[in-house]
C-alpha cells in the first residue's frame, strides 16, 4: 500500500515535469536566443511585437510626405529670388524672405531623420551648415571670379544654404533693404537659390527612388530585419534608428540650440540670427519629434500606424505620458517671446526659456529611458 | 454493497489528494528547473561598464553609461569642439580657420566619430620623402620616445603639420597634402582620384577582381607631384575608445619604466601626447 502513493507521485511529478520542459521549450524558440545585458535599461520587456508597418509608415507618411513638401518650398524659394532677381524691389524681397521662411520651417521639421542620406550623402552640410564663413564669400563678391553654378557647388559648405542666403535676404537683425544688394550679390543669391533647389529635390530623391545607384533610403529602413538587409539586420535596429533620430534632434534643440545660446547670453550663437527665426526653428525641430512620434506629417495631412499606437498598446500610461509631455514642451516654447535672439537677454523671460529646456529634456527623458528600450526589447 | 462501493470512494480520494500534491508539487519544481535550464545565457559585455548599447548612426558617438556627471559635462564640451565647423577669421564664431586645411571640421572627416569614408572630402594624402634623403636620417629614435631629428626637421619645416616618425617632410608640401585653403590662398596641391579595376586568377583557377585608388597629385604650377615624393592616401580611423586608456590611472604604471621592472614584469610604459600606455615587450 505503502509504495503506491509514492509511485503515483513520481509518476506525476515526472508528467508534468516534462510537459512543463516541453512547453518552455517551445516557448523559448520565439524568443530571443540570448539577452545582453544593459547598464541604462531596467525596463521590463511587454509581449507586444514591435509592428513592421510602424516603420513602413514612418518612411511613407513622415519622412518622404516631409522631403517632398521640403522640395517644393525649396523650388519656391529659388523661384522668389529669381523674381527678386529679375526686379528688385520691397515686394520681391518680401516674397523672397517668405519662401525662405516656408522652406525653413519644412526642412527644420526633417532634423530627427537627418540620418541615411542627409548625413550620408552630405545633404545636410551642403543644405544646413552653420556657422557661415562670412569673410571669405564677402571677399569672394569684391573679386573678380567668376559665378557660375559650377563654382557654387564646388565653394565650400560654409558659404552655400540656408543661412548664407538668410544672410543675403535679411542682413544682420533683418534690416535688410533690397537697394543694399548689389549685381553680383544678387547672382549669388540666385545660384544658391538653385543649388538648395537640387540639393532638397536631391534629399526627396534619395529617400524616394534612391540617387547615385544607391537604393531607396525608404527600402533601407522599411525593410529592415528582412535576410539580405545589411544596414538593418533586425526590426529593431530599424525602429532604434527611428526612435535615435528623436532623441538627438531634442537633445540639440534643449541644450544646444536653446541651452548654450541662453547660458551664453550669446545671440551670435542663435542658428538663424540674421532672420530672427531660431524661436521658429526650434518650434519646427519640437514639431518634427512629435510628428515621428505620431506618425503623421500634418503640413501634408499624412498619417499611419505609429510609435504611439505601438506604445499604447504595451503601456498605455507611457503613451499618455509622452504625448502629454510633448504637449507640455509645445506649450512651454510658445510662451517664450519672439525673437530668441533677444529674449536671452531679457531677464523677464527667462524663466520662460528654462521651463521650456526642462519640458523638452523631460520627453527626451522619457523616450530615452522608457520608450526606446520596450522598442529595442520588442 | 455499501461498504464496497464507500471503499473505492475512499481510495480515489486518497488517491486524488496524492495525485494533486504530485501535480503542485511538480509545477514548482519544473518552474524552478525552467528557470535554469530554459532562461537565455547573458553575454558578457566586452567593454565591462563603458559597454554602449546602441546600433544606429549615433552608436560610436555615445558616451560611456558609467560617466559621473562632471565627466560627461567633459564629453560633451569635448564632443561640441570635435562637431564644430570652423571659418575664416574674422568672424563671431569658430573663427581661425585655414589659410591651409583638409576640412573645417573633425567630425566632417571622422563621420560620425566612426571611419571616413575613401571619399574625396573624407580621405588625405600623406606624403615624404625616401628615410636617408636628408643628413641624420638614420639617427635612432631616442630612449624619451621623441626623435630629435624628425623634431628639428619638423620646427624647420612650417608647413609639416603632423610628424610622420623619422620619414622626411618634403619641401613646401610638408607631411600632409592640405588641399583646402581660405579664399586668395592657393591649395598646397589639387587631389583627384578615381578607382581602377584589375582583374585575375587564384591559383585554383577561380577569377577575382581588385580595386584600387589611382591618385591625380597637382602642384599649384600645375605640374605633377615628383615620381621621388612617396604618398600615402589615408582614410580616416574610428576616433571613439581614446578614453578607455586615458581612464587607465598613471600611478600604478609610473614604478615600471625602471630596468628592474621592465625586466620583471616585462612591461615598457610609452608616454604619448594623449596620456601613457602599457606595452607588453
Amino acid at each position: 500500500m505503502g509504495s503506491r502513493p509514492i509511485l503515483l507521485f513520481s509518476i506525476g511529478t515526472s508528467f508534468f515535469v516534462i510537459a512543463s520542459l516541453l512547453i518552455s521549450s517551445c516557448g523559448s524558440s520565439d524568443a530571443p536566443s540570448a539577452t545582453v545585458s544593459s547598464g541604462t535599461s531596467n525596463v521590463a520587456a511587454t509581449d507586444v511585437k514591435f509592428d513592421p508597418q510602424i516603420l513602413n509608415d514612418f518612411v511613407d507618411k513622415v519622412v518622404i510626405p516631409n522631403n517632398n513638401l521640403f522640395a517644393e518650398r525649396a523650388k519656391a524659394l529659388s523661384q522668389a529670388i529669381d523674381g527678386m532677381v529679375k526686379s528688385p524691389n520691397d515686394e520681391t524681397l518680401k516674397n523672397a524672405q517668405k519662401a525662405w521662411f516656408g522652406a525653413r520651417t519644412a526642412w527644420e521639421q526633417t532634423e530627427c531623420f537627418g540620418f541615411g542620406p542627409a548625413d550620408s550623402l552630405g545633404y545636410d552640410g551642403s543644405l544646413d551648415t552653420w556657422p557661415i564663413n562670412e569673410t571669405d564669400f564677402k571677399a569672394m563678391l569684391k573679386s573678380g571670379q567668376s559665378l557660375t553654378a559650377d563654382s557654387v557647388s564646388k565653394m565650400k559648405e560654409t558659404e552655400k544654404g540656408f543661412h548664407v542666403i538668410e544672410y543675403l535676404l535679411f542682413g544682420n537683425e533683418k534690416s535688410r533693404k533690397h537697394t543694399d544688394l548689389g549685381q553680383r550679390d544678387l547672382k549669388y543669391l540666385q545660384l544658391l537659390g538653385a543649388d538648395l533647389a537640387k540639393v532638397a529635390s536631391d534629399l526627396a530623391t534619395s529617400w524616394s527612388k534612391g540617387i547615385e545607384g544607391k537604393p531607396a533610403y525608404r527600402e533601407v529602413l522599411a525593410t529592415a530585419g528582412t535576410s539580405d538587409n545589411k544596414v538593418y539586420p533586425t526590426l529593431q535596429a530599424g525602429a532604434e534608428e527611428m526612435v535615435q533620430g528623436m532623441l538627438d534632434s531634442l537633445d540639440e534643440v534643449a541644450n544646444e540650440k536653446m541651452g548654450k545660446t541662453f547660458e551664453e547670453k550669446a545671440p551670435k550663437l542663435a542658428e538663424s540670427r540674421f532672420s530672427f527665426n531660431t524661436l521658429t526653428d526650434m518650434k519646427s525641430n519640437l514639431q518634427g519629434s512629435q510628428n515621428v512620434y505620431l506618425g503623421s506629417f500634418p503640413d501634408a495631412n499624412t498619417s499611419g500606424k505609429s510609435l504611439s499606437a505601438f506604445i499604447a498598446q504595451a503601456k498605455p500610461d507611457l503613451d499618455s505620458k509622452v504625448k502629454a509631455e510633448f504637449k507640455s514642451a509645445m506649450d512651454a516654447i510658445d510662451r517664450i517671446p519672439d525673437p530668441f535672439e533677444k529674449a536671452i537677454l531679457d531677464p523677464k523671460a527667462a524663466d520662460s526659456i528654462k521651463t521650456t529646456q526642462a519640458a523638452i529634456n523631460a520627453v527626451r527623458e522619457t523616450i530615452e529611458k522608457q520608450v526606446k528600450p520596450l522598442v529595442v526589447q520588442s | 454493497m455499501e461498504s464496497l462501493l464507500r471503499f473505492p470512494g475512499n481510495k480515489q480520494l486518497k488517491f486524488l489528494r496524492v495525485f494533486s500534491i504530485a501535480v503542485l508539487a511538480s509545477i514548482c519544481v519544473s518552474f524552478v528547473l525552467s528557470q535554469y535550464l530554459w532562461s537565455p545565457p547573458v553575454i558578457p559585455l566586452s567593454g565591462g561598464e563603458t559597454t554602449v548599447s546602441n546600433r544606429t548612426h549615433q552608436g560610436f558617438g555615445q558616451p560611456a553609461p558609467n560617466l559621473s556627471e562632471k565627466e560627461l559635462a567633459l564629453h560633451i564640451e569635448g564632443d561640441r569642439a570635435f562637431e564644430a565647423t570652423f571659418v575664416t577669421a574674422p568672424a563671431l564664431v569658430n573663427a581661425g580657420l585655414g589659410p591651409l586645411f583638409n576640412n573645417s571640421s573633425c567630425v566632417a572627416c571622422h563621420v560620425g566619430d566612426g571611419r571616413g569614408m575613401p571619399a574625396k572630402g573624407n580621405l588625405l594624402v600623406r606624403v615624404s620623402l625616401p628615410v636617408g634623403h636628408s643628413v641624420g636620417a638614420n639617427q635612432p629614435i631616442s630612449a624619451s620616445g621623441t626623435n630629435k631629428r624628425q623634431s628639428s626637421l619638423f620646427a624647420s619645416q612650417p608647413q609639416a603639420s603632423v610628424t610622420l616618425g623619422n620619414a622626411p617632410p618634403v619641401p613646401r608640401l610638408g607631411t600632409q597634402i592640405q588641399d583646402q585653403a581660405v579664399f586668395g590662398v592657393k591649395p598646397k596641391a589639387d587631389v583627384e582620384f578615381e578607382f581602377q579595376e584589375q582583374s585575375g586568377t587564384y591559383g585554383d583557377g577561380q577569377p577575382y577582381k581588385l580595386r584600387s585608388p589611382v591618385f591625380k597629385i597637382t602642384l599649384p604650377d600645375g605640374k605633377p607631384l615628383p615620381n621621388n615624393v612617396l604618398t600615402s592616401p589615408r582614410v580616416p580611423p574610428p576616433v571613439f575608445g581614446r578614453g578607455l586608456l586615458e581612464a587607465i590611472p598613471e600611478k600604478p604604471l609610473l614604478p615600471l619604466p625602471t630596468l628592474m621592472t621592465t625586466i620583471e614584469t616585462g612591461f615598457q610604459v610609452s608616454q604619448i601626447a594623449y596620456g601613457m600606455y602599457a606595452r607588453k615587450l
